[in-house]
């Protein structure tokens, strides 16, 4: 009676486990996870950067390493701009659409629709090609 | 057996005094004891006539039985919680309302399993291995206290958590999802208490 009980609590011990691991995936899955999630918080920091608000309106810098750009920017901005992409070190690609009008991209190590669904500000993000996440900001709407 | 002092030792001394059990029980009726603790004070001493009289053997207190028992009982603690914590969030998942908190807690609550799992079982087979070959170990009083203890926590945990469903199926809370949860609490906690209860009994002839 007392073996089958402890048979019976090593099975759901190592059911467990087993769940545990297939839901929340290996090593190498939780190393890109926690990449993607360095991205795109880098790519707020951009996004905040550019749409610095707060401060009177002037045209979008040229390039991204332009930090002279909004004063009084946050502090990871410079690690930002320094390190890159976690995995290549390439910096994030910045798209100038306009005067006012811009996106921040990364490429993604896994599924970024999933990525967007999990994310709190999913109406500034939106998705190109299939392994692209952008955040997309436009200064026209805001008063100063 | 006999802890009460006096008691023990006006037995000893009776029956070396050639005594007779009788006679010995109608003189400690007399003095007011009861008579389970005149049996009490009588077991402590072997039936055999000898002189002196034999002691029969008591509960023992050791060190070493008590770093064996606490870092089981500990083992145990460490592993059924997180074994509750992993399974919760299994469920969650499969109701899809996990979030990315959840992912964490697996994680950790994965790697408490990976250790305590295995270390437990070989804490357990080590000492059933021990029970049979010294039965003395039977009488090791940390061991019975760290048994109750776990009875104890494994009764208050499926206390708490019949009052958590009944309260849920008051307040309308009680979802298919809410009562795989208490299960799992459930299942954790009274497969601990049934082992430890039959562990108990087992050990009956002592």
């Amino acid at each position: 009676m007392n073996k089958l009980l402890l048979i019976c609590m090593s099975v759901l011990v190592g059911g467990a486990i087993i769940g545990g691991l297939v839901v929340v995936g290996g090593p190498q899955h939780a190393r890109l996870a926690q990449q993607d999630s360095q991205r795109l918080s880098d790519l707020r920091t951009l996004h905040t950067h550019l749409m610095c608000l707060g401060h009177p309106r002037k045209p979008l810098p040229q390039a991204l390493a332009d930090d002279s750009y909004c004063p009084g920017t946050r502090s990871g901005l410079r690690d930002v701009l320094t390190q890159g992409d976690p995995a290549t070190g390439a910096p994030y690609a910045y798209h100038r659409l306009s005067d006012t009008a811009f996106e921040v991209c990364a490429t993604l190590a896994l599924d970024p629709a999933e990525a967007r669904k999990a994310a709190f500000d999913q109406d500034t993000i939106a998705l190109r090609a299939n392994d692209t996440l952008c955040f997309i900001g436009d200064r026209a709407g805001f008063v100063n | 057996m006999a802890q009460r002092d006096e008691l023990s030792i006006f037995v000893r001394d009776a029956l070396a005094a050639g005594k007779s059990r009788a006679e010995i029980t109608a003189a400690l009726t007399h003095a007011g004891w009861r008579s389970a603790e005149v049996q009490d004070a009588l077991n402590g001493w072997d039936e055999m006539p000898f002189s002196p009289p034999i002691p029969r053997p008591v509960a023992t207190v050791s060190a070493r039985d008590f770093f064996t028992y606490a870092l089981t009982f500990c083992v145990l603690i460490l592993g059924a919680f997180n074994l509750v914590v992993v399974l919760q969030a299994l469920v969650d998942v499969v109701f899809a309302t996990g979030d990315g908190g959840s992912d964490r807690s697996i994680r950790w609550g994965v790697a408490v399993l990976i250790v305590t799992g295995p270390m437990y079982l070989w804490l357990t087979l080590r000492e059933r291995r021990k029970l049979a070959r010294d039965p003395a170990l039977y009488r090791s009083a940390i061991r019975k206290w760290m048994i109750y203890i776990g009875l104890l926590l494994a009764a208050l945990t499926m206390l708490g958590d019949s009052i958590a469903t009944i309260y849920a199926l008051l307040t309308g809370d009680l979802t298919a999802q809410f009562v795989l949860k208490a299960l799992v609490v459930l299942v954790v906690a009274g497969g601990i208490f049934a082992y430890y209860l039959r562990d108990l009994r087992e050990e009956a002839p002592s």
